[in-house]
């Protein structure tokens, strides 16, 4: 018996359904965003759109090409040079008695004592044209 | 569903012909969808309308992505489930009275209002069985799918529901 009832409120609620439906305007709306009905010279502002980024993407990719390669080089590495460590030099003669003063001057009086370049020897004081010589400091 | 629509075809001729595949698609389920939105989540025209039109957009503007759906009503019903909730969830619904969703040309007006109000008064889940169940003439696998719980909670909630409405309508009289 319950069940007859409840079967019966069934019906009388699908009765009772909304018959409502959406506005017609809404299909319309739906239709115009359609893929369908857009228009196909839309597509044409795109395509030049899609070359003119291939031309630049070429051109950027030629001057990639001819670009100079050196900044593409990797930094070169200092080179280490191996630190000699130099021995202490073993003096097997010490030159300081004989050069004691510079100058070949010192030179030819230590080793010669014909030459002299003193002009105290010189007692004339004249050159080979017997012309008299004027002692300056400043020309030794 | 359990009506005569065939899905399998009317996906197999969208697939063929976008353009007359969605004519089909839209003839048969916008007025279900609509009303399933209004009468479960009292939504006004204007709300249940927007939720509409965002779940067909994609079926108009990129059919190729569409084309993988193989259960049409269970896909329709779900996006427009999830809209509703995402909806309701945002604060956005203002808690109206009851806004009449059946036709001025109903014989018995007043007896709708009743309905209408009635239903109000149970949770969405039972309410949302009810109007599938009797006006949608979903099945209640068909319906545990799309409220993702079991059959025997779906059967308890359109039980619940109805008894609910037998006192609160007067539906004897």
């Amino acid at each position: 018996m319950a069940k007859i009832e409840k079967d019966q409120f069934e019906e009388y609620l699908e009765q009772h359904a909304p018959d409502e439906e959406p506005s017609s305007q809404l299909f319309d709306r739906l239709q115009k965003e359609a893929v369908w009905n857009q228009p196909t010279a839309d597509t044409g502002p795109a395509i030049y759109i899609i070359l003119l980024a291939v031309i630049i993407i070429a051109l950027v990719v030629v001057a990639g090409i001819f670009a100079p390669v050196e900044a593409d080089k990797p930094a070169e590495k200092p080179v280490i040079q191996p630190v000699i460590k130099n021995e202490p030099v073993h003096i097997i003669a010490d030159a300081k008695s004989v050069f004691k003063e510079k100058g070949a001057y010192q030179l030819m009086k230590n080793r010669s004592d014909d030459f002299n370049l003193s002009f105290s020897a010189d007692k004339n004081c004249s050159s080979l044209f017997d012309m008299s010589r004027e002692l300056n400091s400043s020309d030794i | 569903m359990k009506n005569h629509i065939d899905t399998t075809e009317i996906l197999k001729v969208y697939r063929e012909n976008p353009k007359k595949g969605f004519e089909l698609i839209y003839q048969n389920y916008s007025g279900p969808v609509f009303r399933y939105l209004r009468n479960s989540f009292n939504l006004s025209r204007e709300e249940a309308e927007d939720i509409l039109q965002n779940v067909f957009l994609p079926w108009v503007k990129e059919p190729e992505k569409l084309f993988a759906v193989e259960n049409l009503s269970a896909y329709l019903f779900t996006s427009a489930r999830n809209a509703a909730l995402k909806l309701k969830n945002s604060g956005r619904i203002v808690e109206m009275t009851v806004e009449p969703s059946r036709g001025s040309h109903d014989e018995n007006v007043e007896a709708g209002l009743i309905i209408d109000r009635a239903l109000n008064e149970l949770p969405v889940e039972q309410k949302e069985a009810v109007v599938l169940k009797v006006w949608i003439n979903m099945t209640f696998e068909e319906i545990a799918g799309l409220q993702q719980c079991s059959l025997q909670t779906v059967a308890s909630r359109y039980r619940y529901a109805l008894a609910k409405l037998k006192e609160l309508i007067p539906w004897q009289k």
